[in-house]
């Protein structure tokens, strides 16, 4: 079993399906930062 | 020798030695942990509805007070009574160990028990009192909220205490051998917050409550509220890391997962201990008093560290379901998750817990948790829309996946009701999304947090303002989400209640 | 197993997989860090940090002294005061009213005081979109520097909780006002 495993590490990615999921979310993680910044350009400007 | 065989049963179907006080304390807490879940639950129905502005159901007086109770029970006691529950399971039945001292067990129970109650109560008849769960001075409750809240935060300290007491024994004995299991390390994580946790409320609530009997010159506002904060942030802290140990048991116990590497699962924990506390500050970055730098240090970047942590665990939970699925013959890149067990509850509980926390909860945390941009989410209902989103739809629910579990194990009665629990998850996730959307869409044009009316403003303002009228929408959509969620919670507590009354005697 | 002893293999390195993930995760912390500090330096909106130590006295009679300087007119039996364009204003938070209203000049820079004389209160103004949002202390002057850009009447709410008095007078309806001319 233990070999098997060490085996996949070398070749491709262990999770492919995980990855993408992650990706999904640091897409989406990216797009909220985006809008919420560019919100708070449209605040009344302050310091 | 004879009297300790006799403590212990064999679970015939995990296999666990269960150690027999060590389960009626995990029982007792669990069943105490639901009942403030039930009360909280009650006063969110009725305080959403009053937020819903059409309808608008109860008086200011008791709408002030019930907001000030749902915080406390929710927040603390629920939490942290469901945790002490996983705590003593964690550290025997996981560890096939002993508790050490069920009498100190007892203690505990006992101090948090009236505790709970004696603060609940407090907020209950004295409207004084219900000052909300953050109790900012120089605002002042009655002696017996302080003394409440600090009863309870001292049994919960006990609890710890015995939580370690009995790792470190089972050790000595030799009942567990190697390393933690990944479970229990998670929860030896939250524990460690936890102490640290129960210091900052002790630093705070030990010198209100002096200060509410004359004893002691009240604190400077501001160093009660770094103080509060040291108590008030790290205790989500502690729900999050329980949270996160409970994630990867409901991901072995539905899927059989198997973290593909432990050394990254566990230095993620790691992390949580050293650097979440710093990130509390953020709740203090739009006071006088802090300078930017202190800002941006304390509430950024110790905080990203421990971000990092929680996107290790976004990454590890489902590569480990994957590996495991694709180990059952699944192929493609999402054949795995589509043929997941997504009827059962545990399951479903997990996935509903992880996509809400973080796609929700986690990203609107760090955002509002930047320095300039929390200047546009301080103490508006974005707010509550964040932490709803971590401690109701990303704790709560993982809690509630567990109970489906624990609760025959260590009742030994089959679980009444296992339809209703299949969809429970859903209904309940379904419902705090709208409750979510609801407060953070309203928040987003401002509407404040903790306000009885903010259309009319209580019908004779000196001046009001139609600036909120635009949120009548999303406040209805709030209203609704509570009514939906409350229906899933409550389903969720008949499930509980039947299965420990009516449940079916299972071998054991 | 989660739930079992790790067979002792954590020298195991990390796969693909994870070394690419927590590569990214790290960056991003970076990037979230960075901004703050890039925002500081180019953006119109930052975090105020001025602050000064007060007492209810001191600042009742600051404040009283800011109204008798500068009143322009009364609106509802408060005050409206118009403070020198770059110059110093003050706003007064106590149970359940924002004092005084406060008349400002579109484009123009105004330092605001503010300060509670009792207990905490949440100064929240709100914007096209979310609001600008402080917290106000007693014993603490928070100097906000705005510059307001469009004309128009704008309300300061009361967002920390206050008590309330009745179901009329309390935290909820604890609304002030600023008045922007052209």
């Amino acid at each position: 079993m233990a070999r098997k495993e060490a085996g996949h590490e070398e070749k491709g990615f262990e999770a492919p399906g995980t990855l993408v999921l992650v990706l999904v979310f640091l897409a989406w993680f990216a797009l909220a930062f985006t809008v919420a910044w560019s919100s708070l350009g449209r605040a009344w400007p302050v310091h | 020798m004879a009297t300790q065989a006799t403590a212990f049963r064999t679970c015939p179907v995990t296999g666990f030695r269960v150690h027999l006080p060590a389960q009626k304390l995990v029982i007792v807490n669990a069943v105490a942990g639901v009942l403030a879940l039930t009360v909280g639950g009650i006063l969110a129905l009725l305080i959403g509805l009053t937020r819903w502005q059409a309808v608008h159901l109860l008086p200011a007086d008791l709408y002030y007070r019930f907001v000030s109770m749902h915080g406390m029970t929710m927040l603390v006691f629920w939490m942290v009574f469901f945790e002490v529950a996983g705590l003593y399971f964690g550290s025997t039945v996981v560890l096939n160990a002993r508790l050490v001292k069920p009498a100190i067990g007892w203690l505990a129970f006992v101090l948090m028990a009236v505790g709970a109650v004696l603060a609940d109560v407090v907020m209950l008849v004295d409207k004084d009192s219900a000052i909300m769960f953050t109790a900012y001075v120089p605002m002042q409750a009655s002696p017996l909220f302080y003394l409440g809240v600090i009863l309870f935060a001292v049994g919960a300290l006990v609890a710890v205490g015995l939580f370690f007491v009995t790792i470190v024994a089972a050790k000595v004995e030799g009942r567990h051998r190697g390393s933690l299991p990944l479970v229990t390390y998670g929860l030896v994580t939250a524990a460690i917050i936890a102490v640290f946790t129960l210091l900052g409320g002790a630093m705070a609530f030990i010198p209100t409550f002096l200060w509410s009997i004359g004893l002691m010159a009240q604190l400077d506002p501001e160093t009660y509220r770094n103080l509060f904060w040291a108590f008030g942030h790290p205790a989500q802290q502690v729900n999050l890391a329980a949270m996160v140990a409970v994630w990867y048991t409901l991901a072995t116990l539905t899927t059989g997962a198997k973290p593909l590497n432990e050394k990254l699962s566990r230095f993620a924990f790691l992390l949580y201990i050293l650097f979440i506390n710093l990130g509390s500050v953020h709740h203090l970055l739009v006071d006088p008093g802090l300078s930017s730098p202190m800002r941006i240090f304390n509430t950024s970047y110790a905080m990203y560290l421990a971000v990092v942590a929680s996107m290790v665990h976004a990454f590890s939970i489902p590569s480990a379901v994957e590996v495991a699925q694709r180990a059952k013959g699944y192929k493609g890149l999402f054949g795995w998750l589509i043929h997941a067990p997504w009827k059962e509850p545990g399951f479903a509980a997990l996935a509903v817990s992880m996509v809400m926390f973080g796609f929700i909860g986690g990203v609107t945390g760090v955002l509002q948790g930047m320095m300039q941009l929390n200047m546009l989410a301080h103490n508006t209902l974005m707010i509550p829309g964040h932490f709803h989103a971590t401690v109701v739809a990303g704790t709560t629910v993982a809690f509630m996946g567990l109970s489906y579990y624990l609760v025959p194990l260590m009742t030994q009665k089959k679980l009444v009701g296992m339809a209703w629990a299949r969809w429970q998850p859903y209904i309940y996730g379904f419902g705090l999304l709208l409750l979510i959307s609801g407060m953070w869409l309203s928040g987003r044009m401002g509407v404040p947090r903790r306000s009885w009316d903010v259309f009319n403003f209580g019908g004779a303002p000196t001046f009001g303002t139609d600036a909120f009228n635009a949120a009548s929408g999303t406040l209805a959509l709030l209203g609704i989400g509570a009514i939906i969620a409350v229906i899933g919670g409550g389903i969720f507590v008949v499930i509980m209640v039947s299965t420990l009354l009516f449940g079916k005697k299972q071998q054991g | 197993m989660s739930l079992a002893p790790p067979q002792r293999v954590w020298w195991k390195p990390l796969g693909r997989t994870e070394r690419l993930w927590v590569t990214l995760a790290v960056l991003w912390a970076v990037v979230l860090f960075l901004m703050m500090l890039v925002w500081g330096a180019v953006g119109k909106q930052d975090t105020p940090v001025e602050t000064y130590r007060t007492t209810t006295q001191q600042f009742t009679a600051v404040t009283d002294e800011f109204v008798k300087n500068y009143q322009v007119g009364t609106d509802k039996g408060v005050p409206v005061v118009a403070p020198p364009p770059g110059g110093d204003a003050y706003l007064r938070a106590s149970r359940w009213a924002w004092y005084p209203v406060l008349e400002l000049k579109k484009g123009q820079t105004y330092r605001i005081h503010l300060s509670s004389t009792d207990i905490q209160h949440g100064f929240s103004l709100p914007q096209e979109v979310f609001s600008l949002n402080y917290q106000v202390l007693p014993g603490y002057i928070y100097v906000v520097t705005l510059t307001p850009p469009e004309a128009g009447e704008f309300p300061v709410v009361c967002n920390e909780y206050c008590g309330i008095a009745s179901e009329k007078v309390g935290h909820h309806s604890m609304v002030g006002k600023i008045v922007v001319k052209e």
